[in-house]
């Protein structure tokens, strides 16, 4: 499940952000411990505990003492304004250079962009 | 001091090296000299004569083939565990004196053996035909004193002197079993000079009491010198 | 972070052979890290001297502290099974069971059965008899259900197949979550395992080449793949641990700095983040051509 790209924990905590947008936990809701985590991906805690305290510092899980960590309110906001920040670094730029290499131009590309969008 | 038992124990654990391997090197030390007393009435020697049964009273090949055997069983004990016992994070201190403990439950073991077997020697007027196993001059002649001075402490020695091998072996290898047969062949001849010119005095010195404190002292000194060379034996060789 | 061990300018000599050259580094308490390098980079001769299995030539080993050395109240916690452990003679696995309770008081019955029953451990047999991946099996056995506060495992998984070493670490994984305590994996076998630490000491020739946790270790290189000759102008200034080219393309794995990916990326290069298994592998090899 995890690559060489980057730290697993960043991936992780990408992966329950996914988790967050997509509604598989809603805001609210108990996420899995550390530990169940870990056992489930088969990685060290320690690194678990890296990617929650992250998501944690980003203000997107909380930790009640005593219960376990939960999807903060807001949270959903937070990471879909994380992600359109990210979203032209990510997919705009190497769409456009794949495409500047394939000799695709601008206007052709949101040709291919509004076909593909209408259903 | 707990480490130390579980040493023994783990020894004891084999349990058909520990039970069996004794019982059949009493039992078979007896039979081979049965036999080999019954083929001599086969060709015609009368074994219960009191003459002969004097001069049969001189074998020793029990005694060298005990000797030799315990050496073995020895020698097996302390190289079998080593490896193992470090592994479960044993101190080469635990090792020797659990092995040691282990020893003295086989001394203890194989003298109740040799000694029913003696007294069944006895009783059947040596196995039914003179046929002269324990009842020998080496181990007392019949002679309880002597017998369990002498059985003990020599079954003591024997273990301790495979142990020292073994461990020279865990050392050096195979160039340690070779240099501990060099030395005992060397302090062997030194002793042999040392008391041929003084037979007689020598001969009028020594008691059954004082082989058995020598051999207890040989077995302390074998016991002393395999703990030295396990100090500083590698894990590898095992 | 507290050091369950400590070694300093540790050095082993076997006659001419230097095994290990003056290593220093220190191993976290209750993590679980991997010892990294190639057969006969000094990886089992490490362990062999943390557990006082052998005497360093020179420098000190410090383990919970003390010197390991004939010191019972160190090594009682320790428990090291090598990948070629001889046992006993007569020995089959229930007398494992039996002597693992013995020895170790934080030994646990029912994870020693869990582990004969994931591995289906043949019980009525000489142990000598087991076949390799049979014999790893018992390894881990005795390992894991001792829960030694210092637990080493010198190549765990070999004669393993792929399911049976993915239960191990499901094995191992969890145990160590339920009870923390420090373990050690010597392995060659990177990609699989590097999950599972914490940290990673990489030994190259008897030398610490990284002492690292595994995300810095991640990052710390990189493979430009394109033209050898963009390649060679690119990585002039920087450590290039392993070329490898095929006509006038190739790969090289480079230590990472800030401006190389940029750099790279400029003259027309891919780059990507090495694995740690090329990383690793890289050290073995040093900068030898390989040319396929």
């Amino acid at each position: 499940m995890f690559d060489d790209a980057s730290p697993i924990f960043q991936q992780l905590a990408d992966s329950l952000s996914d988790d967050v947008l997509r509604g598989v936990y809603a805001e609210g809701d108990q996420v899995p411990s550390i530990n169940e985590l870990a056992v489930f991906h088969r990685i060290n805690p320690a690194t678990a505990n890296r990617a929650v305290s992250l998501l944690v510092d980003q203000g997107v899980l909380v930790k009640r003492r005593g219960v376990g960590m939960f999807v903060a309110d807001g949270a959903l906001d937070l990471i879909r304004t994380a992600r359109r920040t990210a979203f032209t670094a990510r997919f705009v730029v190497p769409l456009l250079a794949e495409a500047r290499t394939l000799g695709i131009h601008p206007d052709t590309l949101v040709d291919l962009l509004r076909k593909e969008a209408t259903p | 001091m707990k480490r130390v038992l579980d040493v023994f124990a783990l020894h004891v654990s084999r349990r058909s090296t520990t039970w069996l391997m004794p019982l059949w090197l009493s039992l078979g030390v007896v039979a081979v000299m049965v036999v080999i007393t019954f083929a001599m009435r086969l060709a015609g020697v009368d074994t219960l004569d009191p003459e002969i049964a004097d001069g049969l009273r001189n074998s020793q090949g029990i005694l060298w083939t005990l000797i030799g055997f315990l050496i073995a069983l020895g020698v097996q004990s302390s190289v079998a565990c080593f490896a193992f016992a470090l592994a479960l994070g044993t101190t080469r201190r635990q090792y020797v004196i659990g092995t040691g403990l282990y020893f003295l439950l086989q001394t203890a073991y194989l003298s109740v053996l040799l000694s029913l077997l003696l007294a069944l020697e006895k009783a059947t007027n040596h196995w039914f035909m003179g046929a002269h196993t324990l009842d020998v001059w080496a181990l007392g002649a019949g002679d309880w004193a002597h017998f369990l001075t002498v059985v003990p402490s020599g079954v003591l020695a024997s273990l301790a002197l495979g142990a020292l091998a073994g461990a020279s072996w865990l050392r050096f290898g195979n160039r340690g079993p070779m240099i501990i047969c060099g030395a005992f062949v060397v302090l062997l001849l030194a002793g042999i000079l040392l008391v041929m010119p003084r037979l007689e005095a020598f001969l009028g010195w020594f008691s059954v009491l004082w082989a058995g404190v020598a051999l207890t002292v040989l077995a302390a000194v074998s016991l002393a010198g395999a703990w030295s060379f396990l100090s500083r034996a590698s894990v590898r060789n095992a | 972070m507290s050091a369950a061990i400590e070694a300093r300018s540790l050095t082993k000599r076997y006659g001419p052979v230097t095994a290990l050259d003056g290593v220093t580094l220190s191993i976290e308490r209750d993590a679980i890290t991997g010892l990294l390098g190639r057969n006969g980079a000094g990886k089992t001769v490490l362990m062999s001297l943390i557990t006082a299995h052998e005497t360093p030539t020179s420098g000190t080993i410090r383990v919970l502290g003390e010197d390991p050395r004939e010191n019972e109240r160190v090594l009682g916690q320790t428990c090291f099974v090598r990948d070629n452990q001889r046992y006993p003679d007569e020995f089959r696995v229930p007398h494992l069971l039996n002597t693992g309770a013995r020895f170790y008081p934080s030994r646990d019955a029912d994870l020693a059965a869990r582990v004969v029953d994931t591995f289906e451990l043949p019980t009525d047999r000489d142990i000598r008899k087991l076949s390799r991946g049979q014999l790893s099996a018992v390894g881990i056995l005795v390992g894991l259900a001792s829960r030694a506060p210092l637990t080493f495992f010198d190549e765990p998984y070999l004669g393993l197949d792929a399911t049976a070493r993915m239960l191990f670490y499901d094995l191992l994984l969890r145990d160590y979550i339920a009870h923390p305590r420090t373990i050690v994996v010597s392995t060659h076998l990177i990609d699989e395992i590097e999950e599972l630490l914490s940290r990673v000491i990489v030994l190259d020739h008897g030398r610490v080449r990284e002492d690292a946790e595994v995300d810095e270790l991640r990052g710390r290189a990189l493979r430009l793949s394109g033209r050898m000759d963009a390649i060679e102008r690119v990585t002039a200034n920087h450590a290039v641990l392993h070329r490898n080219s095929l006509g006038v393309l190739g790969t090289a794995v480079v230590t990472a700095t800030t401006d190389l990916a940029d750099e790279a990326a400029a003259a027309g290069l891919t780059t990507e983040p090495a694995s740690l298994h090329e990383l690793v592998a890289a050290y073995g090899l040093h900068t030898k051509e390989v040319s396929s």
